[in-house]
């Protein structure tokens, strides 16, 4: 691949006896879409705080732009330019969006007195969701305790991809919301990819939305690599390599 | 996989159609006026013309005058300056129900060594005792990974026994020497000022904050409350005596108000305890927004451990029994959620207000004063249920 953002070389996690993945290789390019695929406990969540910087790994290495990187925690991830969206959003529900974008990152003036730069803040995110063609209803000053489940994915995926991310993870972005939303929402992670440029690795359970929306999907099941699928591939070719109607692997080693 | 669709297109139809905020001033501030943001203001108000007027039919004296206000206002401190404290703990989603046995503990400390160390010495002490009965607490909660309500359970107790131990439970009185001193620095009266002109000197900073922003309708707001105060000023005698106390509780009060409003400090407490999980996920180092609040409300506690020394010059060992009731009563009829995340310490200090004026409006009037405990315990209990009714009603309706 040419334009690999992200190398997953060989990674393997144990807990204790347990082989929570098991060699596993992708990788992850710009400006496209790339699906993570399986059943529960296939591995995904694994790779994703991996990803993410929260588990180590215990065999393998990262590439990020062909270079290894170690990370030991969320703030390392970022600081590389991987940024997660996690399925419960965490998003501050007494903030607005302005100051959720900057959370842990706060602009203040005035040194040690660390007084933060509210309007500043909320300017810049506005600019922000206006670039993305996300227009709140009220305005970057709205709380999220008053925003619908739609809205609040969209300010999260926001707030990840304005820190000039390289690698955008999303986990189960759509899953709480109803069709309209969902469509909003995978629209919004199209532009972030074809017009932004962003990698981005989608953790889904519904295969049209795999199916339609990656160019790629990995298939995990029981921490092992079981399929890539490339190119056209339909839902019925995500589900055949999930419940293990099919696989890439060899006889042996299923 | 089919093209994607540009901002352009998405533009106006992403998630609502609303292109501006065309909504009016008071659309867009009408929850800070609602029940449940403003509803001990309202609750003070009303009280306030109740007594008044109610005073005035029964031929007693002024319930408003000066003199009156100014003994409010004292009488309020004290538990004010905790009260202070535990909204920042409130905040951070955390409680402590030691803190007037701390208090207690602080006081008795500064006592017990004051005589040796002399009065400099005793007041740092007493700080300290309080401070570091908190950092206690803190650590319990954060190490241990115990309930806050269950740790100071525990030192609620335990910071008594030691108060207890200290003077083997007699009441510690300090030489007539050391007491004057210290009624000098914490125990007195600072002066009397008017309150209108206070309210001269805020207008006017306001108007000049404004001018400099551009903004000449607020300037010229501002700049008539000033001169309306300016003439009230000089057209009335109206003098509040301000205590030691009082004084110490407005400055915590200005110094913590513009922390958690305006500072990096301030929004990242309320993170820590809006949203823990989100906060650790956003690089906030979570131990430190937990742990510092409760050396917060351990600092407020020995400050108004050492203020009650200062101003009666002896420690009785059952100093402030049941008093953390009234402290985190305030925070609660303040609108202070116990869940964390969300609370002024301004609103708290409007909660301590009505406790004290309930007592004090409820004795002038002729109540019995086990009224006015029913009436506080109601207070309580319909502050916390008009909060809870009013976000559940917000989380339903307020959803486009």
């Amino acid at each position: 691949m040419a334009n690999a953002v992200l190398e997953v070389k060989n990674i393997t996690k144990k807990f204790g006896a347990v082989k929570a993945l098991d060699d596993v290789s992708f990788s992850i390019n710009a400006g496209s879409i790339t699906g993570l695929i399986g059943d529960n406990g296939a591995g995904k969540s694994t790779t994703i705080k991996i990803l993410s910087g929260i588990f180590e790994p215990t065999e393998g290495t990262l590439e990020l732009d062909g270079s290894p990187i170690r990370m030991n925690s969320p703030v390392d991830a970022r600081a590389q330019g991987i940024e997660t969206v996690h399925q419960s959003l965490a998003l501050i529900e007494e903030f607005d969006v302005g100051e959720n974008f900057y959370l842990g990152r706060e602009i203040s003036k005035f040194g040690p007195l660390r007084i933060a730069q509210s309007a500043k803040m909320n300017r810049q995110a506005e600019e922000s969701m206006k670039s993305l063609g996300i227009n709140l209803p009220g305005g970057v000053r709205r709380k999220v305790r008053s925003m619908s489940g739609g809205q609040r994915q969209a300010v999260a995926i926001a707030r990840a991809s304005f820190w000039q991310s390289r690698l955008l993870l999303l986990d189960e972005p759509t899953a709480a919301l109803g069709v309209r939303e969902s469509k909003q929402v995978t629209e919004l992670i199209q532009r972030l990819a074809y017009e932004q440029g962003a990698a981005v690795l989608l953790i889904s359970h519904n295969m049209r939305d795999v199916a339609s929306l990656c160019e790629t999907a990995v298939v995990l099941r029981q921490g092992k690599r079981v399929g890539l699928l490339e190119g056209d591939f339909t839902s019925e070719d995500c589900v055949a390599y999930i419940t293990g109607a099919r696989t890439d692997l060899p006889d042996e080693d299923v | 996989m089919g093209a994607a669709p540009t901002a352009a297109e998405g533009a106006g139809t992403f998630l609502g159609t609303v292109d501006e905020d065309t909504r009016s001033w008071w659309q867009t501030h009408r929850e800070a006026f609602s029940l449940r943001s403003a509803g001990a203001v309202y609750a003070l108000g009303i009280l306030l013309v109740f007594f008044t007027v109610r005073a005035s039919q029964l031929g007693r004296p002024n319930y408003l005058a000066a003199s009156n206000v100014g003994n409010l206002l004292e009488q309020t401190s004290l538990i004010a300056i905790m009260a202070i404290g535990m909204t920042v703990l409130l905040i951070s989603g955390n409680f402590d129900l030691s803190v007037a046995s701390n208090a207690a503990m602080a006081s008795m400390a500064a006592a017990m060594v004051i005589e040796s160390v002399g009065p400099i010495g005793a007041v740092a002490f007493g700080l300290a005792v309080g401070t570091f009965g908190g950092l206690i607490n803190g650590l319990i909660h954060w190490y241990v990974g115990l309930n806050s309500f269950i740790v100071t359970l525990g030192t609620l107790t335990a910071y008594r026994g030691i108060v207890l131990y200290m003077n083997d439970g007699q009441e510690k009185v300090i030489s007539r020497e050391d007491s004057e001193v210290l009624k000098g620095w914490a125990g007195d009266f600072v002066g009397s000022i008017e309150p209108t002109l206070v309210i001269v000197i805020v207008a006017v900073a306001t108007a000049i904050y404004f001018a400099v922003n551009n903004q000449r309708t607020q300037v010229i707001a501002a700049a008539s409350i000033a001169a309306v105060a300016a003439g009230t000023t000089l057209a009335t005698n109206y003098a509040i005596r301000i205590a030691h106390q009082a004084l110490f509780m407005l400055i915590l009060l200005a110094i913590v108000w513009f922390v958690l409003r305006f500072t990096v400090t301030g929004k990242r407490l309320y993170a820590t305890g809006g949203n823990q999980e989100a906060a650790r996920a956003a690089g906030i180092v979570v131990s430190r927004y937990t742990i510092l609040p409760f050396v917060i409300v351990g600092f407020c506690a020995g400050l108004a451990g050492v203020i009650n020394l200062s101003r009666v010059g002896a420690v009785s060992p059952s100093l402030f029994t049941m008093r953390e009731l009234e402290v985190i009563a305030s925070a609660i009829i303040g609108g202070v959620a116990l869940t964390g995340g969300s609370g002024s310490v301004v609103k708290t200090i409007v909660g301590s207000s009505l406790l004290f004026v309930m007592t004090n409006g409820f004795t002038i009037i002729g109540l019995s004063p086990f009224i006015t405990e029913i009436a506080i315990g109601v207070l309580v209990i319909g502050a916390a249920s008009l909060y809870v009714v009013a976000s559940r009603r917000a989380a339903a309706a307020g959803r486009i």
